[in-house]
């Protein structure tokens, strides 16, 4: 029995050891600087909320508006149409049209509702972008249902998921925050001719992929940025990264020590760490042992807020970088002010009715946003942790009503998959950074840009981030 | 050097404390319980809501949460464990997944109503003693001599009292214990209900050193734990013991050796290999004895 159980237990322990690999491909990476600016905005509008009908060519396919004064300003138009001849033909006349029709769109997403109760989030809070959407009309006439399932935040569950997703014949896949996940699902979505808009994740093994897009920078370009802001802010301090154990997250480090390598930043130590490790002092000594002034927290949230306080504990207090959000800085709330704590992300801050300084640049979008959470779901709470994570998919949602906006009232997949090889827009709406989907070398791409931010103590007496740097694509 | 024996003694300590539970369980009923680890968790939560969230003294909430977790250990015992009296271990190993399941989905319902990741601190305030460079909390000091106590204080009622023989004799042969007098449900439900009490006291000594904590936050430590576990003997309390503290300094050591390589896993490499050529050359581990 005793034997048994040990080859159980062994089994367990080199699984936990060895993890899921992908086979690593090398990736397109022929990049190229240009930044977008305002007129640059090829056929596509940005509009404001004085004329919701402007830019568009045939006003009656559009979706019917609030009366004035009435509803959320959601449905006004983030851009014209694409009205020109369909080019690709990656689906079927079979496919083509699942999930779509006169006045609905099915979408389907996989996300990790598991940890949405960390942040007291839930499916229903995640819809609110669409509610407001669908009681404006929808798009061009079709109302908009988002369904969820589970990934647990792991490969093989985010796998399960998207086949859970497929049986519901949605228009289009999409893929939470989950740099393992999404490799995983952009296999199977080749497989299964799937349409699959997705989060941040790495290009590598994407070259001969044609079904999965983001809006969003790649993994390798958040490691670039952090390597960028290292080598803008703190040349000349030793460097050191505690990164997590992934195959998925490694070309993020690759990008990052790149950068280093280029501007001369000296990295003194480095510490790979495996998800849920609980106990981080000996990857703290190490970078205390070497001297590192400044800390790179390659790591989700919960992992990177209890390295902070492990390292506070340990009195060891460098600088410490890592992915901002507010479940981290409101945990360790005095701990995350001395000093402040730096992050990039591919996403806004956002702090609950804090309107000023660099939130002002979107403050709009924040009060669309309060404001259609106030009327549709009054409870859920952006205060707390779950706020800026919120906005943050609200602002992803709205990202994908840009698409689909642009996908015109003919829209198919077929139809999608052009304004995702075409669309070039600056900043579509206020919270959003400019999409590109044009960039030699990067296909199915279009983000670029991401948010420097730094903690704060925010007038609710929360301690919150906010940005320091908004919408850049490099910062050297 | 010294570093690393601290800092192995640390996780040792923590490894120790899951593996005396796991160890205890499996002396009593010959089955390993994948969900301590959780079950310890809801109580931490537990642990945390009354003393973080509504004031109670550390010491109040720390007995309410062992006493919830013991109730849950009885019942599972009561209800799954005994109604499967006559399938193989392996079975009910297999149902302590359930029960993982379940207690974790339970910790996410009510950690949802918290709404947020939880932080308790530890019994004993103050900064801690720095040795060899490493900051060792009161509290890390007392979870080392709380699982050496546990550990020694079990052994010795295993092997001293009655009932203790009571325990070990249900375990090997049921009927045979039944009827020699050996009240062999009772005994079964204390192995769970205490297997699950010392593991809740681990975690609630563990959980300040985290920092902040959710559900499924000590499964990697709890998997070790159960490593240091096999290690042992599986039958040996002591063994569990040593083998938390082995499995802790291999890992650390294995940390500091190829720390300049930065090669992924190669903790849990290190201790995966520590098991496999100890059950090579001791397939019932270091101190344990014939199942």
């Amino acid at each position: 029995m005793i034997r048994k159980l040990s080859a159980l237990l062994a089994l367990l322990l080199l699984t936990s050891c060895t993890g899921a690999r992908l086979p690593k491909e090398v990736a397109a990476r022929n990049r190229t600087d240009t930044t977008l600016s305002a007129n640059e905005s090829t056929t596509s509008t940005s509009v404001d909320g004085s004329d919701p009908l402007g830019g568009v060519t045939n006003p009656s396919t559009l979706p019917s508006l609030p009366a004035k004064g009435k509803g959320s300003t959601t449905a006004t138009t983030l851009v014209a149409a694409d009205t020109s001849a369909v080019r690709s033909t990656l689906f079927t006349p079979n496919e083509n049209t699942i999930g779509i029709t006169k006045d609905s769109i099915t979408l389907c997403a996989h996300a990790a509702l598991t940890y949405g109760a960390a942040f007291n989030t839930s499916d229903k809070d995640l819809n609110v972008y669409w509610s407001a959407i669908n009681d404006a009309g929808g798009i061009y006439g079709r109302k908009v249902t988002v369904t969820y399932e589970n990934d647990d935040y792991k490969p093989d569950t985010a796998v399960q998921a998207a086949n859970a997703c497929k049986q519901k014949n949605p228009f289009a896949l999409i893929g939470g925050i989950g740099f393992d996940q999404i490799p995983a699902v952009r296999n199977w979505a080749e497989t299964n001719h799937v349409l699959y808009i997705h989060h941040t994740a790495t290009v590598e093994g994407t070259q001969n992929q044609h079904y999965s897009f983001t809006g969003l920078p790649s993994t390798e370009k958040m490691g670039e940025m952090f390597g960028e802001l290292v080598a803008a802010r703190y040349r000349g301090k030793k460097v050191g990264i505690i990164k997590r154990n992934s195959p998925n997250w490694e070309p993020g480090v690759k990008a990052f020590k790149a950068v280093a390598q280029k501007y001369g930043v000296q990295i003194v130590a480095e510490d790979p760490v495996d998800q849920n490790q609980g106990s981080y002092q000996q990857e703290l000594l190490d970078m205390s042992n070497h001297g590192a002034q400044v800390v790179w927290l390659w790591e989700n949230a919960l992992d990177s807020t209890q390295i902070v306080k492990q390292s506070k504990a340990q009195a060891y207090n460098p600088q410490f970088l890592l992915f901002p959000f507010n479940l981290t800085s409101q945990t360790l709330n005095n701990d995350a002010m001395n000093p402040p704590l730096v992050g990039v992300a591919m996403y806004p801050a956002y702090s609950f009715h804090d309107y000023s300084g660099s939130f002002a640049s979107y403050a709009s979008d924040m009060k669309e946003f309060e404001a259609e959470y106030a009327k549709y779901r009054p409870n859920a709470d952006l205060t707390g942790f779950g706020g800026d994570l919120l906005f943050l998919n609200w602002t992803g949602m709205k990202g994908l009503a840009v698409l689909l906006q642009k996908c015109g009232p003919d829209c198919t997949r077929n139809k999608m998959v052009d304004v995702m090889t075409s669309l070039k827009v600056a900043r579509p709406f206020p919270a959003s950074c400019d999409v590109d989907f044009t960039r030699p070398g990067f296909p199915r791409m279009g983000g670029f840009s991401v948010n420097v931010m730094q903690t704060y103590r925010s007038p609710s007496g929360d301690v919150n981030w906010r940005n320091t740097d908004t919408c850049v694509e490099h910062l050297l | 050097m010294g570093q690393v024996l601290v800092l192995g003694l640390l996780s040792g300590g923590i490894y120790a404390l899951f593996a005396v539970g796991v160890v205890l369980v499996y002396r009593g009923s010959r089955v390993l319980n994948f969900a301590q680890g959780e079950v310890g968790t809801a109580g931490l939560f537990l642990a945390t809501w009354l003393t973080v969230d509504h004031g109670l003294p550390w010491i109040g909430g720390a007995i309410a949460a062992i006493v919830m977790t013991a109730a849950i250990g009885v019942a599972f015992e009561r209800f799954v464990v005994r109604r499967m009296g006559d399938a193989p271990r392996v079975s009910v190993a297999v149902a302590t997944v359930g029960l993982l399941l379940f207690v974790s989905t339970l910790e996410l319902i009510v950690f949802k109503l918290g709404g947020k990741p939880r932080s308790i601190d530890g019994p004993i305030a103050g900064a801690g003693a720095k040795i060899a460079g490493v900051v060792v909390s009161p509290t890390q000091m007392l979870s080392l001599v709380v699982a050496l106590g546990i550990g020694v204080g079990l052994a010795v009622l295993l092997r001293r009292t009655d009932f203790g023989l009571g325990v070990l004799a249900a375990a090997q042969d049921t009927a045979a214990a039944r009827l020699v007098g050996v009240p062999v449900n009772r005994v079964s439900a204390f192995v769970w209900g205490t297997g699950a009490a010392v593991t809740t006291l681990g975690c609630l000594l563990i959980a300040p050193g985290l920092g902040a904590f959710a559900p499924g936050a000590v499964s990697r430590l709890f998997l070790f734990g159960l490593a240091a576990a096999v290690l042992g003997g599986l039958t040996s309390l002591p063994g569990a013991f040593a083998g938390g503290v082995i499995v802790g300094i291999v890992e650390a050591s294995a940390g500091r050796i190829f720390e300049s390589v930065a090669l992924p896993g190669v903790k849990t490499l290190a201790v995966f290999v520590l098991l496999l050529v100890t059950l090579l050359v001791r397939p019932d581990g270091l101190f344990g004895s014939k199942a």
